[in-house]
């Protein structure tokens, strides 16, 4: 099972991921707007970050239908 | 034939039909997801934002289409009508950000160079700049005041310019400066 996924926030222009930070490892605070590194446009952190969170739960939700998937199967070969 | 929108046209549309959508949903407090838009050809929206944005109906299904082909606007049954379109969280999220990139301040520190500014005398940039308005102003003043006018021109000059730091939107612009001016020029 892969348990582990990256996920990247993506500029709504143009789809970039990557953005202008004054510093490496700047950490963006709600509220904030980003600019984009590529188109140059400015993003809102939190409508970034609440579209990376769905992107999370659908993959997780995803990630458990597959296994429950595999537990029927195998419970219907148990059962057979 | 029908219209041919620029790059740069449909992703100015792009950008305002995500806006009046958004705004729509804000206005009634609803949710991205439990709020259809309908934009078939004969539909309300379709009429009114033609004509807001003075385009054919074409061209508002094109920016619809490339609204959905980038995941701003999604179908909200199998059926992919476009009597139900809904606004998804990435369409929110231009939106929003085209909102507030009008009031944003950039986090970056990278260098801005707006036009070129010629300073003669003292000059000081950025914050704080009560001084040098002072300075200029109290320049004119020295200079009406040692003129070789006539004394009734003098006075007429010192009320003109009495009246224009005493009106209130000098005295915003100005702030604290107005006040010392105007005590200078003998409390207008």
């Amino acid at each position: 099972m892969d348990d582990s996924t990256k996920l990247t926030l993506q500029c709504f222009f143009c789809k970039s991921s990557s953005f202008v930070l004054p510093s490496e490892n700047y950490q963006p605070k709600s509220g904030e707007q980003i600019q984009c590194a590529n188109c140059g446009r400015t993003n809102d952190y939190d409508s970034l970050m609440r579209v990376a969170k769905r992107k999370a739960v659908e993959w997780g939700e995803e990630l458990v239908q597959k296994e429950l998937d595999k537990f029927t199967k195998t419970l219907g070969r148990m059962f057979r | 034939m029908s219209q041919v929108l620029s790059k740069k046209d449909r992703e100015e549309l792009i950008d305002l039909l995500l806006v009046d959508l958004n705004d729509e949903i804000e206005k009634r407090g609803a949710k991205i997801g439990h709020l259809t838009f309908n934009f078939e050809a004969n539909s309300d929206n379709a009429a009114y934002f033609t004509k807001l944005y003075n385009i054919e109906y074409e061209s508002l299904k094109q920016i619809i289409n490339t609204c959905i082909s980038r995941d701003f606007l999604n179908f909200s049954s199998m059926s992919c009508q476009y009597d139900s379109l809904r606004l998804t969280e990435e369409g929110q999220g231009r939106a929003i950000s085209v909102g507030a990139a009008d009031h944003a301040l950039p986090l970056s520190g990278s260098n801005i160079q707006i036009g070129t500014l010629n300073a003669h005398g003292p000059t000081q940039l950025g914050d704080n700049n009560t001084q040098n308005i002072e300075y200029v102003f109290n320049s004119i003043i020295d200079k009406i005041d040692s003129s070789d006018a006539p004394e009734e021109e003098k006075i007429e000059v010192r009320n003109l310019l009495g009246k224009f730091i005493a009106h209130p939107l000098t005295n915003t612009v100005l702030g604290a400066a107005s006040a010392i001016i105007s005590a200078k020029l003998g409390g207008m």
